[in-house]
């Protein structure tokens, strides 16, 4: 048989006929549509109960009141039966909140919280820059077995890193061993429980989150550009900073974002490596909660932690949202 | 073979004859992305065994209309027919009609084997005859030895076989070729294009190809849909969409033209007078023109149908101009050579080294004669 | 501009590296120490690797997490590679801005705030906490992560592939599963791998999430660490460190192995066609 015979005895419509004909009860277009809002309905579902409704949930809850019950805290709107109708009724307490903006020790944790965030943030990209760039100039068969060591750590436990420090950092730790040794101070240094410890603790913890988008974004950058740079009459120093930084800025922004946002409501830094002084929000609702039990309070500090990361997260989004488009 | 040339040439003149049902029909198909009207309009018949070419620029909308005769993209109005039966809103998997992309889009983790296998798989169709349909396509594009390969294990040009065998063996009613070349290298590309014809020949499958390459569509096509802007602004040979241009836009992108603005004076027993004020001459064309003396009109004579002379030509000769030799290319086979008249007006004239060179005859700065005969050039109205 | 590593760029990668292996590496270390006091060197030991295995809390807790994250894990994986083609494959619809807020802001969520919300939620709910809670919990979390995975190779993925899948007859459904799926095996395999790792690690959410019964190893781990330093803890690190470093070695050790192969066989597929076009 010939190719061409074939194909006029043939014909494409050798199909399961009986298939198709319980398919065509439904029109393709609608069954296409159904498979499309399906997809977009799970995931959806899942996020909307298990991620958005917790967040109103804690709305709500910051707004009532403490009190010794299980759960422990009062209905902000119920049902009263008051001279023989029933309506319902609102109790809306602003009282955490008074407390949470009047107190000065909450104001100082949130302060507190931004500003290690902040200075961390910039020690983290002072430090992940160099890296991410050295990273870039490796050769390539040396890169890949470099670039996994650098993610390694990100994939170890987070708790197992920051206690590994405990023993570096404290009076009789490696750390005041080893400059004692040298010769550098006679009296061990006190820098477990101080805010230096939470700096340093940060800084490790989320050294790869900075690395990562860093390198991602530089070693995007054409060679030929720095090569045209140099051609044009710029020396390295200079095309550096004219060519390689602003290319690289995505990636500072991703990076420093991916450190900032989630350093302002870190708990166990602060609780492992900081002292009593050095008082963090994330570590302020974890004792309202768990030590005070006022899940109120502890709400009313979720809220206001969140108000404060509004601006980078959207800004995180819109990132990332920019990636998904383009 | 005798008779499938036989039908094939009846085929290929199937547009001619009156009788002959159009096999797809695009029936004022228009689509739109967003506010983005990428389709506008369109009507086209395509009939059985064509070798169909859309030709255009890049953006022009010709991939979105072969999308929409895939099935891939749905129109926003019109209709779509395939063999009678109403296609436009049926989506690719339930279509008759299959379609090489670009990028070839073999599936990298499945074997050559298994990629040819595939549509028919999805047929349903019984074990043996699909090893069997594979064989014979393998062997009819010369991948057999290569069965077993994945497609990374292979070049271009097999690649590009892959593609082919992958929609061929579906015997669909119509193969969809998108660029198909584009990968290719210049010599690979115009030995497959051959290839290409040969194969439709013996398949006897109509096939629609999109290209934004004027010299790939005429070689392989029977006909060419020349595109502007989501419309179709003619259909036609190959020979007449060069010859006889519709318009000043066709006539600029299929080859090179040279365009002269001018005014009919008057048009007597088939042939027009043209006043053509930048080449300051009156053009006398052998041409039946459609428009009342006065209107404006274009000019369109190609480089090559332009003889170049150093001597004057004979007293009375009509369709001359002349000037000063601007710039020379050599070519090998060709000179092309740029020449400014008198009005300022570049003119390219063409001429084939017929000698080998042992003297350059014409020469930079030279003042030079072009001629062409009344049936040389084309009246375009728009 | 690549030949030759200046002495700058070679100080940093080692301060950079030896900044973070030092600590790691002095915590394993000293988890083979004989002394009961974890900085001072008093001779190689086992002794606390043999006293993991008769502490029955520290293994009921190994045990609890191993599930948690091997059934987060892959619950996260359906949802997150579910978002992930959304994201890339569905175009415009009502409330994309919304959906890909909800799919990404877990990502950058403090932890304590995610876990009271759910805490409250199953509170709300009546819900009695335990192993389940923990797992919608990591869930919901680590989807976020799967998804970011999975939306980077589906977006560099070539989408005519999928096209000519349906072309050639394969309805929507086997489409994704015969050609996307295959295709995206990398990516699922390292979310998948993601996802259970966070599990593994994280403490604050599960901590407000879970229930009397359930412990898991960090929370095992951290009300130990609050009492001080122990060389116990040093060894239970040490091997989760050492699981998990093997883990992500042999990963990605496979995977460039399968890249260098494609590689190396579309290098040998392009010399024939050079002999092929004549000069």
């Amino acid at each position: 048989m010939t190719a061409r015979e074939a194909v006029e005895t043939s014909g494409a419509a050798e199909r399961g006929r009986s298939v198709a004909a319980i398919r065509r009860l439904l029109p393709e277009e609608v069954r296409g549509a159904l498979g499309r809002h399906f997809l977009i309905a799970v995931p959806f579902l899942w996020l909307g109960v298990f991620f958005l409704a917790p967040f109103l949930i804690v709305l709500k809850l910051s707004f009532s009141e403490v009190a010794l019950a299980m759960p422990p805290y009062t209905p902000i709107a119920e049902w009263v039966d008051e001279a023989g109708s029933i309506h319902l009724r609102f109790t809306l307490n602003l009282s955490n909140y008074l407390l949470l903006v009047e107190d000065s020790l909450y104001r100082r944790s949130y302060l507190n919280s931004l500003g290690i965030a902040a200075v961390s943030t910039a020690v983290t990209l002072a430090i992940g820059f160099p890296i991410a760039y050295a990273l870039t100039q490796v050769a390539r068969r040396w890169r890949f077995a470099l670039l996994m060591l650098a993610i390694l750590p990100f994939w170890t436990s987070f708790l197992i890193r920051v206690y590994a420090w405990i023993s570096i950092l404290k009076t009789e730790g490696f750390l005041n061993q080893l400059l004692a040794w040298l010769g550098l101070i006679s009296e061990p240094l006190q820098i477990l429980n101080t805010n230096w410890a939470v700096y340093l603790g940060i800084v490790y913890s989320y050294l790869p989150f900075m690395v990562l988008p860093l390198y991602a974004s530089l070693e995007r950058i054409d060679v030929s550009l720095m090569e045209a740079a140099a051609d044009l009459g710029c020396r390295p120093i200079k095309a550096f900073w004219v060519i390689t930084v602003p290319l690289a800025l995505p990636g500072v922004v991703a990076g420093s974002l991916l450190v900032f946002i989630p350093a302002v409501g870190e708990f166990v830094i602060p609780d492992l490596l900081g002292g009593s002084g050095s008082i963090m929000i994330g570590k302020t609702l974890w004792s309202e909660f768990f030590n005070n039990r006022d899940w109120p309070l502890s709400s009313g500090v979720a809220v206001i932690l969140l108000v404060l990361l509004v601006v980078p997260i959207v800004l995180f989004q819109r990132l990332q949202l920019r990636r998904t488009v383009g | 073979m005798s008779r499938d040339a036989e039908r094939l040439r009846r085929g290929r003149a199937a547009w001619a004859e009156l009788a002959a049902q159009p096999f797809i029909r695009v029936v004022g198909v228009s689509k739109s992305f967003g506010s983005y009207a990428a389709i506008d309009n369109v009507s086209l018949d395509i009939y059985r065994g064509e070798f169909f070419a859309l030709l255009g620029p890049s953006g022009c909308g010709k991939t979105t209309l072969l999308r929409m005769l895939a099935g891939l993209e749905f129109p926003t109005a019109g209709r779509i027919e395939i063999d009678g039966s109403d296609m436009t809103r049926v989506p690719p998997y339930e279509r008759p009609v299959n379609m090489m992309f670009q990028s070839y889009a073999l599936f990298p983790h499945m074997s050559v084997e298994q990629n040819v296998a595939f549509g028919l798989k999805q047929e349903g169709c019984p074990r043996s005859e699909i090893a069997r349909r594979v064989r014979e396509m393998l062997a009819l594009v010369q991948l057999e030895p290569f069965a077993k390969r994945r497609p990374h294990q292979l070049s271009g040009g097999q690649r590009q076989r892959v593609a082919l065998a992958r929609c061929l063996v579906k015997r669909p009613k119509m193969v969809l070729l998108d660029e198909p070349l584009a990968a290719l290298d210049k010599k690979l590309r115009e030995k497959t294009q051959f290839e290409l014809i040969n194969i439709q020949e013996q398949v006897g499958i109509t096939f629609v190809i999109v290209t934004h390459d004027q010299a790939e569509a005429m070689t392989v096509a029977s006909r060419i849909g020349v595109m502007e802007r989501g419309r179709i602004v003619q259909v036609a040979t190959p020979a007449e969409i060069y010859e006889a241009p519709a318009s000043r836009y066709v006539a600029e992108f299929i080859g090179d033209v040279n365009l002269f603005e001018g005014r009919l004076l008057d048009t007597a027993n088939g042939t027009a007078r043209i006043r053509c004020d930048d080449a300051a001459c009156d053009f006398l064309v052998e041409q039946t023109v459609n428009a009342e003396p006065g209107a404006t009109v274009w000019l369109a004579l190609r480089p090559e149908k332009l003889a170049i002379d150093l001597a004057s030509p004979e007293a009375g000769a009509v369709n001359q101009l002349s000037g000063t030799v601007l710039d020379i290319g050599y070519l090998g086979s060709l000179s092309v050579y740029h020449v400014q008249l008198a009005t300022g007006k570049q003119v390219t004239a063409v001429e084939t080294n017929r000698a080998r060179l042992v003297r350059r005859p014409i020469s930079w700065n030279d003042q030079v004669h072009l001629t062409a005969s009344p049936e040389a050039a084309v009246v375009l109205l728009r | 501009m690549r030949q030759g590593l200046s002495a700058v760029t070679m100080t940093a990668l080692a301060l950079g590296y030896a900044f973070l292996y030092v600590p790691i590496l002095l915590l394993v270390a000293y988890s083979f120490n004989e002394s009961k006091l974890v900085t001072v060197w008093a001779g190689f030991s086992l002794r606390w690797y043999g006293a993991l295995f008769e502490n029955q809390q520290l293994l009921a807790a190994a045990w609890v997490t191993l599930r948690l994250a091997v059934i987060s894990a892959t619950g996260a994986l359906v949802l997150g590679t579910l978002a992930g083609v959304v994201l890339t494959r569905i175009g415009r619809f009502a409330g994309r801005t919304l959906f890909s807020g909800l799919v990404f802001a877990p990502l950058v969520m403090p932890e304590v705030i995610t876990g009271l919300s759910l805490l409250l939620l199953f509170v709300a709910l009546d819900w009695s906490r335990g192993p389940a809670t923990m797992a919608i919990a990591h869930i919901t979390f680590a989807t976020a992560y799967v998804a970011v995975v999975v939306q980077a190779r589906l977006a560099t993925l070539d989408r005519s592939i999928e096209e000519a899948a349906m072309d050639l007859g394969a309805r929507p459904a086997k489409t994704f599963f015969v050609i996307t799926v295959p295709m995206i095996a990398p990516g699922l395999l390292a979310g998948w791998l993601l996802a259970f790792t966070l599990s593994l690690d994280d403490l604050v959410i599960a901590s407000f999430t879970t229930g009397p019964e359930a412990t898991t190893l960090p929370m095992y781990i951290y009300s130990k660490v609050r009492l001080g330093v122990t060389p116990e803890i040093n060894a239970v690190s040490s091997i989760l460190i050492g699981l998990v470093a093997i883990g992500v070695l042999i990963a990605s050790v496979a995977l460039k192995v399968s890249e260098e192969r494609r590689q190396r066989d579309a290098q040998r597929a392009a010399a024939p066609r050079a002999a092929m076009v004549p000069r």
